[in-house]
Order: C-alpha cells, then sequence, then structure tokens
C-alpha cells in the first residue's frame, strides 16, 4: 500500500510540475530537479527560462501541495483518534476557518506587514483557540457526541464567517484581496520561504503524531480503560491538539480553506488497512499528498486558461462524501450517537 | 505477608453525595474477593478508589505495600488490570488486535517476546478464539464481554478487577468466567470481581464484601456473610438460603 502511493504520488508531483502555461516534458523537469541539486544530465533543460520557472514558480507550489495535503490528512486522522469519532475533522468542526481568521485578523491589522511568519503566527493562535473551545464544547462525559460536534462546528464556523466578513468590510483593497484567496484556498504564488516554514511544521507535528500512534490505539478502548492501560490521558489530549493546531495552521496560513482532506484521506486508508494508527498515520500523510498533488493539477487544467481554487475542488468532492459518511454512520449505530 | 490490596477507610464524594464511606478491606494474593450489594451501593465506585482511578476524599489505598498515588502510570499498568462495565471500541478494531492492545504495557520490555503466545493463550481462556478475526464493534453484548475479559487476562498482572464481567452472559459462560477468576486467583493472583449474583459469588469467591449504602455491611467467608440475618436488611428482601447438596455451599433464593 505504501509503496503504490509513493508511486503514485512521485507521478503525480513529475505530471504536477509538467503541466501548466508553459508544457515542459517530465523529462525536462526530473532533469532540471537533478541540476538543481548539482548533478547534471541530458535530460537538463535546454533553455534557462525553463529550469527557472520550474525552480521558482512550479517546484515550491508543488512541495507545498505535498506538505499541505499531509499535513491536513494526518491533522484529521489525529482529531478522529483523540474524538474516537469518524466524523472529526479541522474543516468541519471550524479550526481552518478559526485559523484563516487569525491569519486575516493579522494582515488587516497589519500586524504581519507582509511577513510569513507572523501571519503563521496569527493563524497557529486561531486555530489552537478554536481547537480548545471545540475541545471545551463537545466532550461530555469523556466522550463525544456527533450532534455536539457538528453543532460545535456550525457555531465556530458561523462565528469565524462573520469575522472574516467583518475584516473584509474594514479592511482596504488589498488586504480584501488576501482575505478572499484564504477563503479560496489556493497553492497559487507559493515561494521557498514559506514551503520551508510549512515543511518544519508539517514535519513536527507529523513526527509527533505518529510516535503517539500505539496510544491512539488504546484511546479507542475509551478513556478508563486506556487510562487503566498506562496511558496519560489528559496529556495525550492536550499534545494531540497542539498538533493538530500545528498541522492546520501551517497549512491554512499559506494555503487557505482547504477543507475536508483530513476526514475523506484517513476515511479511505482507514478502509484499506484497517483502523491501527500508526500505519493509518503514515498512509494518510501520503495519502494526503497524493489528494492535494492531482487536486492542484486538476485545480489548473479543469478550465482553460484560468485556475480553479483548489479549496473549491475539495469541498466540491468532499462536501458529498461527508454526507455519505453521516449517512453510515447513523444507520449504523442505529441513530445519532 | 503484604496484602495485594490494603484499603483502608476509603472515602469517595462526589458532590454532597458519599459513594464510599470508610471502605476498610484487604485482599490477598492467591485471593478471590467479591464485592455484592445492591445497585446503587457503591460496588463499581469502590472497584474504581481501588483501581486508581477516582479521587479518594478520605483514607488510603495500597497496591503490593505502596500507596497508589506513588505508582507512575505504567507500573501500575503491569500491577493490575481493570475490566470495565461498559466496553466498546470505537473504529473497526478486530478482536485480535483488541486483545493485543492489554500487552501494550509491556511494550518494550522482555516479556513482550511472549506476546503473541499470551495473546492466543487468552483469547482460548475467554473462549474467543474462533472471533479473533471478527471486529469488535459486529460481536453481541456476551462476546463483547468476554474479549474484553480477553484483553485483560493479556495483561498478566498480579492484581485483576472486574466489573460485572458476567452480566451480559448466559449461564454457561458465567460459570467459565467465574472459573477463571478462581483459576487466576490458584495461580497467585489477587482477583476483586463486582457480581450481583450472591449464589455465584458463593460458589467460587473466597471472601465476600457486602456494600450498603456506601458503607461495608460485611466481609467474611460465603458462610458467613450469605445469611438472611445480614441480607434482609441490605437488599429490603426477604431471602432464603439453602445449601448446595454437592458442595455444601450457600445458595441464595428469594422467598416468594
Amino acid at each position: 500500500m505504501g509503496l503504490v502511493l509513493v508511486v503514485v504520488l512521485v507521478f503525480g508531483v513529475l505530471l504536477s510540475a509538467a503541466v501548466g502555461q508553459l508544457a515542459i516534458a517530465p523529462t525536462e523537469v526530473v532533469g532540471a530537479a537533478l541540476e538543481g541539486m548539482g548533478i547534471r544530465t541530458s535530460w537538463a533543460p535546454a533553455a534557462d527560462v525553463t529550469t527557472q520557472a520550474l525552480w521558482q514558480i512550479r517546484f515550491p507550489r508543488v512541495a507545498m501541495s505535498v506538505l499541505v495535503g499531509a499535513a491536513l490528512a494526518v491533522a484529521g486522522a489525529v482529531m478522529q483518534a483523540i474524538f474516537g469519532n469518524p466524523l472529526a475533522e479541522p474543516g468541519v468542526v471550524g479550526v481552518s476557518s478559526g485559523a484563516a481568521l487569525g491569519a486575516a485578523l493579522a494582515i488587516v491589522t497589519g500586524a504581519a506587514l507582509g511577513s510569513v511568519a507572523s501571519v503563521a503566527a496569527f493563524a497557529f493562535a486561531g486555530g489552537v483557540g478554536v481547537t480548545l473551545l471545540v475541545y471545551a464544547m463537545a466532550r461530555a462525559n469523556g466522550r463525544t457526541e456527533v450532534v455536539t460536534l457538528l453543532l460545535t462546528g456550525i457555531a465556530v464556523n458561523a462565528f469565524a464567517g462573520a469575522g472574516l466578513a467583518l475584516l473584509l468590510f474594514i479592511g482596504d483593497s488589498a488586504a480584501r484581496e488576501q482575505i478572499v484567496f484564504w477563503q479560496l484556498g489556493s497553492l497559487n504564488g507559493t515561494r521557498w520561504p514559506e514551503v520551508a516554514v510549512v515543511a518544519a511544521l508539517a514535519a513536527i507535528g507529523i513526527a509527533v503524531a505518529v510516535a503517539l500512534a500505539p496510544r491512539y490505539d488504546l484511546l479507542a478502548l475509551g478513556e478508563r480503560t486506556a487510562a487503566h492501560l498506562g496511558v496519560r490521558v489528559e496529556r495525550l489530549r492536550i499534545v494531540s491538539i497542539l498538533v493538530v493546531a500545528v498541522l492546520t495552521g501551517a497549512a491554512v496560513a499559506y494555503a487557505g480553506i482547504i477543507a475536508f482532506v483530513g476526514l475523506v484521506v484517513p476515511h479511505v486508508m482507514r478502509l484499506v488497512l484497517g483502523p491501527a494508527h500508526r500505519a493509518l498515520l503514515l498512509a494518510s500523510a501520503l495519502g494526503g499528498a497524493v489528494l492535494l498533488t492531482y487536486a492542484d493539477v486538476a485545480a489548473r487544467t479543469l478550465v482553460g486558461g484560468a485556475e480553479l481554487p483548489i479549496g473549491l475542488l475539495t469541498s466540491l468532492v468532499g462536501g458529498p462524501f461527508f454526507f455519505w459518511l453521516l449517512r453510515r454512520q447513523r444507520s449504523r449505530s442505529g441513530g445519532w450517537a | 505477608m503484604t496484602a495485594a490490596i490494603h484499603a483502608r477507610e476509603v472515602t469517595v464524594r462526589v458532590g454532597d453525595a458519599v459513594l464510599a464511606d470508610r471502605v476498610t478491606l484487604d485482599v490477598r494474593h492467591g485471593e478471590l474477593l467479591a464485592l455484592v450489594g445492591p445497585n446503587g451501593a457503591g460496588k463499581s465506585t469502590l472497584l474504581s478508589a481501588l483501581s486508581g482511578e477516582r479521587e479518594l476524599a478520605g483514607g488510603l489505598v495500597e497496591l503490593d505495600g505502596r500507596p497508589l498515588s506513588a505508582w507512575q502510570p505504567g507500573a501500575l499498568a503491569r500491577e493490575r488490570a481493570v475490566l470495565t462495565q461498559d466496553n466498546q471500541v470505537a473504529f473497526s478494531f478486530t478482536v485480535r488486535e483488541v486483545v493485543a492492545m492489554g500487552r501494550s504495557p509491556w511494550r518494550a520490555r522482555p516479556e513482550a517476546d511472549e506476546d503473541d503466545a499470551v495473546i492466543a493463550e487468552s483469547l482460548a481462556r475467554a473462549d474467543v478464539s474462533h472471533l479473533a478475526d471478527r471486529v469488535f464493534a459486529s460481536l453481541s453484548g456476551g462476546e463483547r464481554a468476554r474479549v474484553s475479559l480477553a484483553r485483560v487476562l493479556a495483561q498478566r498482572t498480579p492484581v485483576v478487577m472486574l466489573d460485572e464481567p458476567t452480566a451480559a452472559l448466559d449461564i454457561r459462560h458465567q460459570e467459565e468466567v467465574f472459573a477463571l477468576a478462581r483459576s487466576l486467583a490458584k495461580s497467585g493472583s489477587a482477583v476483586v470481581v463486582v457480581v450481583h449474583d450472591l449464589s455465584l459469588a458463593a460458589a467460587y469467591a473466597d471472601r465476600i464484601a457486602v456494600l450498603d449504602r456506601a458503607r461495608l455491611a460485611g466481609l467474611g467467608s460465603p458462610r458467613e456473610v450469605l445469611v438472611p440475618e445480614l441480607l434482609e436488611p441490605v437488599y429490603g428482601l426477604d431471602v432464603r438460603v439453602i445449601e448446595d447438596p454437592d458442595t455444601g455451599l450457600p445458595v441464595v433464593l428469594p422467598r416468594r
């Protein structure tokens, strides 16, 4: 499974780097990538402009799609593990919009001043704030009810939406444009320094999540039994919430709201691999990267001469999927459990 | 010799309600103690106080001579296993995976080498080997109870606490579970079982603790404790205690 995902991902990366306004042969993509690492091959593009287009525009964008997809999918899987519920997802419960609200606040108030790091910091704060809120609101007697979780998500999304609207209202036109970019979600205009920040945060978040994987398995037994088996449940939860906030915040800060990746990917991986979390988290990271890489290719090629926002695409596919999952969950548990 | 579990003046409060009121008892290694009493008498509460799950409002619980507060969670999980009443598993974990989770406290220790053997043996002892590849969530209530018991067995601890392990079981499996608890005690474990069926407790327990409105109303061998004078005020019901013709142990019946 892992190998299949890697192959699909490598193919997607090559495809994503090759397609666009300037069509570039896959061999030239490989050649340019090697050249950038100091290895000259006969595949290297003849024209310097090709190499430059690849390294300045395409490669950072492809890298970002891989990182954002992996981060969002792992964030979803971790959230589902700590809520013990396959319907938990950063976008659905409002973590993504909370992070976007934080980022928008940074833009409008001028706290960011174009600085990549401070927008990320605000997005991170928004993500942490909303995650803590949802955590506090949606739990009762040690478990989370689906209804409470989703209603909390509605409330949080509504509030964040209103906050974003207010910021649009008071912001100048440049800020408005930037905020709209967040709401739609896009990988356009990604630069290497941004990739570096997201890469660092995603690596930390995914590494911590994978290290905690055996404990997530025990959490499936319920928190009382997990505690009897030696898990410090409360500590595990708090660390996990921070992981979710770091991963989601990092992804949202630069790519905007890309919803449902954290819902669809872990669910499909669980169907294929089973629920054990170590394999699930690693496969979700790969699967998320695959999904977003291809979604980005689709976003750039579906409409000739224009680029669809990638967040629109994932929601277009993810929304119906969520609906199906909800129906299935309900019919299985014989009601709203 | 130090008692496996030593509880002294254990008191548990939730708000104004007193759920355990100055309960003092010892459980020795090699002993099966049954906790009985009417609904709401505080059996599960007392068990959760003994397991370290619940904060005490007063008193002390020692495990192997050390107060519960001095145990690290990991070491505690290698010392005592707990079967709770409500056993649900999120996501589609299989029976084998669930039982394997019982081995998690032993991860990265020499004992982990025996994992596969212990898991197979635990599945067999709880009579669920044939369910090993089924998804836990698809099982019946009785099957879930037995699988959860197998998970507790896989933990291989010298102290075992079972909260109504027989609640969802037919009479054959009730007998088997208590025979299993009995054999755990025989092999040196200290076993505490919450149970409603007094005759079942009488047949398998070394001693019985009767709880009445958060207090200990009686503690002793089945013959000492299961007498009408003690049981009738506790349960508010007239009972008849007869002798089992085969074993001579008491059998408790309501007077009808």
